[in-house]
C-alpha cells in the first residue's frame, strides 16, 4: 500500500538494460551483504518481540531512514517519475502537502500514544480504545491487505526482472520471493530494517547521477521549466488551475489541502502499520517520535530525485509516453539506460531491485506480526509462552510468502488485478484513520463506535466511487475523486461515530490510561530525562513544515 | 569516545561484544560502501572521451565512487568511534525477559 497516483502501464518490453560484468557484480555483491546480515542477526532473534520489533531497540536514524525507505518501494519511485512525465510538477503535492504534514504529526501528537500505552501493533490500539469487533475489523483488512499487496508488489519487482534484464517472470517471481523469505526467517523485522537503510542509500546513490546529468542537460530546473512551457501552465506550477472549476488534473485546493493533504495521508501515514511498526521498533519513547520526522526531511527532497527526472525525460527521451514509444513507467529507467556509465548503472539497478524486495520484506513483516499478535494471540491461541509466537510468526512468514507468490502469479495472469487490489483497500484507509482520530481526541466517544465509523465512513468511500463511476456525480479526474471520497468518508465515519456513541456508553478513565488526549502514559525510560533541545521533536517538525513550504515556493518562482 | 571495555567482562561476554560491533548496521552500511565505492570509482580513473561523453560531459564513476568511499568511511569512522556500550550476562538476560513479558502481554482487562 503505497500513497501514489495510480500507475497502470508496465514497462515497454522494448527497454533492456545493457549491463556489464561489473554491473552483474556489485547486484550480487549487494545480496551476499543481505543474506549476511540474516545470518549476523539470527543470534539476536531470541523473543517474539525481537522478530516482530526489532527488540524495541533501535536508535532514531535507523528505524527514520527505514520509515522512509519502507515507502520509497520501486513502485514510488517508478510511479512518480511517470506520473512526472505525465502530470508534470503538480506530483509534488504527493511530498508536501501529501506527506510531510503527516509525517510530523505522527512523531509530534500522535506517537505517545502508540509507544507509551506498549501497544504492540495498530490494530492493538483499537482493541484498547475500542472493542473487539473494531479490532478485529481492521486486523483482517491490514491482513489481507498486506499479503495481497505483497504479491503485487512480487510481480511488479519480476516483471522489472524480466523486462530490464531478461530473466524469465516465473523464475524471478519465486527467486526474489525466496530470498526474502530467507532474510525475514533469519532476522525478522531487525533484517527487514537493516536492508531498508542500506538499501536507501543506494538507490539514492544511483539516482542522484540521473538528477545531476537531466539537470544539465535540460539547463537547470529553470531552463527545464521553460521549455516544458509548452504543456501548459499547470504542468511547471502545482497550484495553477487548482482553483473550484480550474482545470489542474490534480483536482481542486480543497480536495488537495482536506481531501489529500488531511485524510488521505493521514490515514497513510499514521495508521498504515507497515510505516508505525518502524517506529514502535525505536529504543524508547524519544526515538519513536522523532522516527517519522527524521524520515520527513528526505520525503522533502525525493520528488527531485523522482518527479523532476521524470519531467526531463520527456525531452530527453525520444518518443515517451507515445503509441508505439517507451510508456511513462520507463522514464527512470530509460534515462539510466541512456547516462548511466558501467558500475553506476549496476548501482542504480541493485538501488531498484532492492527497493523492490524491501517494499514487498515491508509487507510481510507487518503482515506477521499483526496475524501472529492480533487475531492468533487474541482469538485462536491465547496465553501460551513466548516462543510459541515466535515458532507461529515464523510460520505465519513462511506462509504469507506463499499466498503472495500465488497472488503474483495470478496478477500476472489479470493485468489490472493490481489497480483492483489498490482501490479496493484504499476504501478502508480512511474510516480507519477517522476512528484513531476521534478516539484519541474525543475521550467519550463510545466502546462501539469505532466499529461504526468503520462501517459508514467505508461505505461513504465506496459509495462516492461507485456513483462517479456510474456518471451519477462528476469530478474533474480520477485524482479528484479518490479526495473528496476521502472527504465525505471522515465526514460520514466521524458522524456515524457521534451518533453510535448516543448509546454506546464511554470507557471509564481507568480503562483509557495511555490511550487518549490528556490522559497519556509517558514511557518510563523518557521520563525525567528531559531530550536535549536538538533532539525535541517539536522543533525538527517544525522545520520540516517550513522546508515543505519553501520549496512550495521555490517551485513556484525558478 | 571509545569506551574501554568494563574489566569484569567475561571472555563470553567480550566475544558478545566483538559480534556487536562487527554486526552493528554501520559496519556493513561501511563495508558495503567502501567495496562499492572501489569498483565503480576504477573505471571512472580510466574512463575514456566516449565514456565521459555519455553522461553529459560528466565523470559519473569518478564523483559516484568517491562519494560512496567518502560515506563508506564516514560510517566506519563513526562506529570505530562510538562502538555500542558492552552489555553483561545478566542485564542481557533481565532485557531478554522484559521483551519475553511485552512479546506475552495478555489482551486488556474488560
Amino acid at each position: 500500500m503505497t500513497l501514489t497516483v495510480a500507475v497502470s502501464e508496465p514497462l515497454a518490453a522494448g527497454l533492456r538494460l545493457s549491463l556489464a560484468p561489473l554491473d552483474y557484480t556489485l547486484l550480487v555483491i549487494y545480496f551476499i551483504f543481505v543474506i549476511g546480515i540474516g545470518f549476523a542477526l539470527r543470534r539476536l532473534v531470541q523473543t517474539s518481540t525481537d522478530f516482530f520489533l526489532s527488540g524495541r531497540s533501535l536508535p532514531s536514524w535507523i528505524t527514520g531512514i527505514a520509515f522512509i525507505s519502507a515507502n520509497l518501494g520501486a513502485i514510488e519511485i517508478l510511479g512518480m517519475a511517470a506520473s512526472g512525465a505525465q502530470y508534470g510538477v503538480s506530483v509534488v503535492h504527493y511530498y508536501w502537502i501529501g506527506a510531510v504534514p503527516a509525517m510530523v504529526f505522527l512523531g509530534v501528537v500522535m506517537m505517545p500514544f502508540y509507544y507509551g500505552s506498549r501497544v504492540r501493533s495498530v490494530p492493538e490500539y483499537l482493541l484498547r480504545r475500542f472493542d473487539r469487533k473494531t479490532h478485529l475489523v481492521n486486523a483482517i483488512i491490514f491482513v489481507l491487505a498486506s499479503v495481497l499487496i505483497a504479491g503485487v508488489n512480487l510481480f511488479a519487482l519480476a516483471a522489472v526482472l524480466e523486462s530490464l534484464l531478461g530473466i524469465p517472470l516465473a523464475i524471478a517471481i519465486v527467486a526474489s520471493a525466496l530470498f526474502v523469505l530467507s532474510y525475514i526467517l533469519l532476522g525478522g523485522l531487525s533484517s527487514a530494517i537493516y536492508n531498508e537503510v542500506m538499501q536507501f542509500f543506494v538507490i539514492l546513490l544511483g539516482l542522484v547521477p540521473l538528477i545531476i546529468v537531466a539537470l544539465r542537460e535540460t539547463g537547470g530546473i529553470h531552463g527545464l521549466f521553460s521549455k516544458l512551457a509548452t504543456q501548459g501552465t499547470a504542468f511547471t506550477h502545482p497550484w495553477a488551475g487548482t482553483g473550484l472549476g480550474g482545470h489542474n488534473p490534480f483536482g481542486d485546493w480543497i480536495g488537495i489541502v482536506f481531501g489529500l493533504g488531511f485524510c488521505l495521508s493521514f490515514a497513510y501515514w499514521t495508521t498504515n502499520f507497515a510505516e508505525v511498526q518502524r517506529a514502535m521498533s525505536a529504543k524508547d519513547e524519544a526515538n519513536a517520535r522523532l522516527t517519522p520526522i527524521i524520515a520527513a526531511y528526505p520525503k522533502a527532497i525525493i520528488p527531485f530525485a523522482t518527479v523532476i527526472p521524470g519531467m526531463a525525460a520527456i525531452l530527453l527521451i525520444p518518443g515517451l509516453g507515445t503509441a508505439g514509444g517507451l510508456t511513462f513507467t520507463d522514464a527512470i529507467p530509460a534515462l539510466m539506460n541512456k547516462y548511466l556509465p558501467v558500475g553506476v548503472l549496476g548501482v542504480a539497478v541493485t538501488g531498484l531491485l532492492a527497493a523492490f524486495m524491501a517494499g514487498m520484506a515491508a509487507n510481510v513483516s507487518s503482515f506477521n506480526a499483526v496475524w501472529t499478535y492480533d487475531i492468533w494471540q487474541n482469538y485462536i491461541r491465547p496465553g501460551r509462552p513466548d516462543s510459541y509466537y515466535l515458532r507461529v510468526g515464523r510460520i505465519t512468514t513462511a506462509v504469507g510468502v506463499f499466498i503472495g507468490i500465488g497472488t503474483a502469479f495470478i496478477a500476472a495472469g489479470y493485468n489490472n488485478i493490481s489497480n483492483y487490489f489498490q482501490a479496493l483497500f484504499s476504501f478502508f484507509n480512511v474510516p480507519i484513520f477517522v476512528a484513531f482520530i476521534v478516539g484519541m481526541f474525543w475521550r467519550k466517544a463510545g466502546r462501539g463506535s469505532g466499529f461504526w465509523g468503520l462501517i459508514v465512513g467505508t461505505a461513504f468511500s465506496f459509495g462516492t466511487w461507485v456513483l462517479y463511476k456510474l456518471g451519477v456525480i462528476h469530478f474533474r479526474s480520477d485524482i479528484a475523486e479518490t479526495q473528496w471520497g476521502a472527504i465525505f468518508g471522515f465526514l460520514a465515519g466521524g458522524l456515524a461515530m457521534a451518533i453510535a456513541t448516543i448509546w454506546s456508553k464511554p470507557k471509564p478513565i481507568s480503562e483509557l490510561k495511555g490511550l487518549v488526549w490528556g490522559h497519556a502514559v509517558r514511557d518510563p525510560e523518557t521520563v525525567g530525562k528531559k531530550p536535549p533541545r536538538y533532539k525535541s521533536p517539536l522543533l525538527w517538525g517544525i522545520g520540516a513544515l517550513v522546508l515543505s513550504a519553501l520549496l512550495y515556493v521555490y517551485i513556484e518562482v525558478v | 569516545m571509545a569506551r574501554a571495555a568494563k574489566p569484569e567482562l567475561t571472555p563470553e561476554e567480550a566475544k558478545n561484544w566483538r559480534l556487536a560491533k562487527l554486526f552493528d548496521l554501520r559496519s556493513f552500511i561501511g563495508a558495503l560502501l567502501l567495496i562499492f565505492g572501489v569498483l565503480v570509482i576504477i573505471p571512472g580513473i580510466v574512463a575514456g572521451k566516449a565514456t565521459i561523453d555519455k553522461s553529459a560531459g560528466i565523470n559519473l564513476s569518478l564523483w559516484i565512487g568517491g562519494l560512496m568511499l567518502v560515506m563508506g568511511a564516514f560510517f566506519v569512522t563513526w562506529i570505530l568511534l562510538k562502538p555500542p556500550p558492552p552489555v553483561t550476562t545478566a542485564e542481557m538476560e533481565a532485557a531478554r525477559k522484559a521483551r519475553e513479558e511485552f512479546g506475552t502481554q495478555g489482551p486488556p482487562t474488560h
